[in-house]
């Protein structure tokens, strides 16, 4: 049980001995989810459905400023569907963060994200209109920030871990108004600049981490806020998820074999 | 924990200048179904101007006739009767079953088209058939080609395989008549089957915003054939009737650009403009024009395209199991032939 303990706290808060990587590693599932989407690109009226998703999530302290950046990068699909749209939106990001520990206990990360994203909307009820789908692609830079907390719950180690991303300025690739794919097809993609203006997103994760002997299980609770107006097609998609998955922390020894932390 | 995202979000968007998407919710009963509908048409359909609508009075003089106890059948009734003030065959309102779509393109016009002369006494019982379309040499070694619906497929190959067959013929007849449209793409590769070069065919353009005024500049279609298939650069003769309807309309209008092409028939019943779809509270689909399309020369084809030539259906012609368009065709093309 101290070796879990001493394992979690060493990938967020000692620097890493020298010549090795802390890393941390952490998949889910998302099993219980609820989506709000609204394009009115697709359809004027707002719809709820069922959300799942898939979340992956790696993080380990880089060589940079003596050892206090972390580097993450995190893949996330979402695939929901209403009653008369399917959505499916695949999501990667690269992000930086700087490690503060300003209280006992706390360690918080405070950085910016690389992301990117494509996916799309599809009307199961087209009708043979020429606006069957709603395609989004977009790259974004944005700030990223994690709170993460140590506690004992009965002497059983449990970690708290909140993360928020919120993009700040970025590249669409958007359809016109009431341009159709066919239309698009004769043209260049049209390319649109966006930020807060225009473009609001904000991801929330929740996690509790709870280590048992074989393996450490994670629970988070995923809130995705993602409201865009580009060329006055209006998106909303709010979506809530419970996710289940497993994490681990091992340490890799560059030129030697990964060396699981909790040996 | 969700009240405090949701505030901790509103409270964000009130800091960026309340930037946040909200919904104009209507409610799923008559009076939101009808407000939906005429917003949705108000903000996306293309032809107001062309068509002289007045859309604000068509909302005056319909929402009086919407109360929320009323049956479904009658909401729909009066949905599909505002619908037909643009007079647009690509409006229509989706019920299961029923589209309510405008049909006064074609109506209190004739057909044209006898389908059962042309299977009895053309096509007959020897005929080919790739992929959708249906071909035939007649008699005096002019090709025939049929092609139903423009939403059935037709490959590169399917036309390759029907033109090296004419490929003795003076002359091909192809006949559109009554093809309500479907796939802009298959206008596209039939039409440039009959092209030598790169040409410009048409305009399109779409909505930018919710005015009606609000469209993009045009953008140019060309015409260009494909390398390495069989093209055929001698006459044809294209049939048209008045239900020669949207992917229809828009590949008669490429094909009359082209020097070896004539046009021979009735007029197009149009159906230039691009159809979206959305829907209403209620779940009924609702269709309509909004991205509008305009020939080579930037004129609208919304309400039709005129033939070369206008030749109707006799009824002498039809006693003697006779197509008068196909035998003018014909005539055209053989006299073609001799000069």
């Amino acid at each position: 049980m101290r070796k879990y303990l001493i394992g979690m706290l060493l990938v967020f808060v000692l620097p890493p001995a020298a010549a090795q990587e802390m890393t941390y590693q952490s998949t889910m599932l998302g099993v219980m989810g609820q989506a709000a989407i609204y394009d009115t690109y697709i359809t004027s009226s707002n719809y709820a459905g069922t959300n799942f998703g898939l979340f992956h999530e790696q993080m380990r302290m880089t060589g940079l400023n003596e050892r206090s950046i972390a580097m993450q990068h995190l893949f996330n699909l979402n695939v929901a569907v209403d009653d008369i749209q399917s959505m499916a939106m695949l999501e990667y990001g690269w992000g930086l963060h700087h490690r503060f520990e300003p209280l006992n206990g706390f360690q918080f990360f405070f950085g910016g994200q690389a992301h990117g994203m494509i996916g799309g909307i599809y009307n199961l009820s087209s009708n043979g209109g020429n606006n069957p789908a709603t395609i989004k692609l977009h790259f974004d830079l944005g700030l990223s920030g994690i709170a993460a907390y140590q506690l004992e719950v009965k002497k059983q180690p449990v970690k708290l871990r909140y993360q928020a991303t919120i993009p700040a300025v970025g590249l669409f690739w958007a359809p016109g108004f009431g341009q159709s794919l066919f239309e698009i097809s004769l043209s260049k993609y049209p390319i649109t600049f966006a930020s807060f203006h225009n473009y609001l997103s904000m991801r929330n994760v929740l996690s509790v981490e709870v280590p048992f002997k074989y393996a450490t299980v994670r629970l988070s609770y995923v809130n995705w806020m993602y409201e865009t107006r580009i060329n006055d097609n209006e998106t909303r998609i709010h979506t809530n998820t419970l996710f289940f998955g497993l994490s681990k922390y091992f340490t890799v020894q560059p030129g030697r074999s990964v060396k699981q932390f909790m040996e | 924990m969700k009240k405090f995202l949701k505030y901790g979000w509103l409270g964000l968007c009130a800091l960026l200048l309340g930037s946040c998407i909200e919904i104009e919710n209507f409610d799923n009963t008559p009076k939101g179904n009808f407000e939906a509908l005429w917003k949705i048409m108000d903000e996306h359909y293309c032809f107001f101007k062309l068509k002289n609508v007045d859309w604000d009075a068509v909302h005056v003089k319909y929402a009086p006739l919407i109360t929320n106890d009323m049956s479904d059948t009658l909401l729909y009734d009066v949905l599909v009767d505002m619908l037909h003030e643009v007079k647009d065959g690509h409006v229509n309102l989706q019920n299961g079953g029923l589209t309510g779509a405008y049909m006064g393109q074609y109506q209190n016009y004739p057909t044209n088209f006898n389908l059962t002369i042309l299977e009895e006494d053309y096509l007959g019982s020897k005929y080919f058939n790739t992929g959708s379309i249906q071909y035939k040499i007649l008699d005096d070694n002019i090709g025939y080609i049929r092609y139903e619906k423009f939403s059935y497929g037709v490959s590169e190959t399917n036309m390759d395989y029907i033109l090296y067959r004419f490929r003795d013929c003076h002359g091909i007849i192809l006949d559109v008549r009554s093809n309500p449209g479907g796939n802009l793409s298959n206008a596209d590769l039939i039409a440039s089957r009959f092209v030598e070069r790169k040409t410009l065919v048409a305009y399109i353009h779409h909505k930018t915003g919710k005015g009606h005024d609000d469209f993009s500049n045009r953008l140019p279609i060309y015409i260009e054939p494909p390398a390495g298939r069989v093209l055929w650069l001698r006459p044809v003769v294209v049939l048209t009737n008045r239900r020669c309807f949207s992917a229809t309309n828009a590949f008669v209008s490429y094909m009359s650009n082209f020097p070896n092409v004539i046009t021979l028939g009735d007029r197009t019943g149009g159906g230039a403009g691009l159809p979206f779809s959305s829907s209403l509270p209620n779940g009924w689909g609702v269709r309509f024009s909004a991205s509008p399309q305009y020939n080579s020369k930037m004129q609208e084809i919304e309400s039709g395209i005129d033939p070369d030539i206008f030749i109707d259906q006799t009824d002498e012609d039809k006693a003697n199991h006779l197509d008068t368009l196909i035998e003018t065709a014909r005539k055209l093309l053989n006299s073609m032939n001799h000069e």
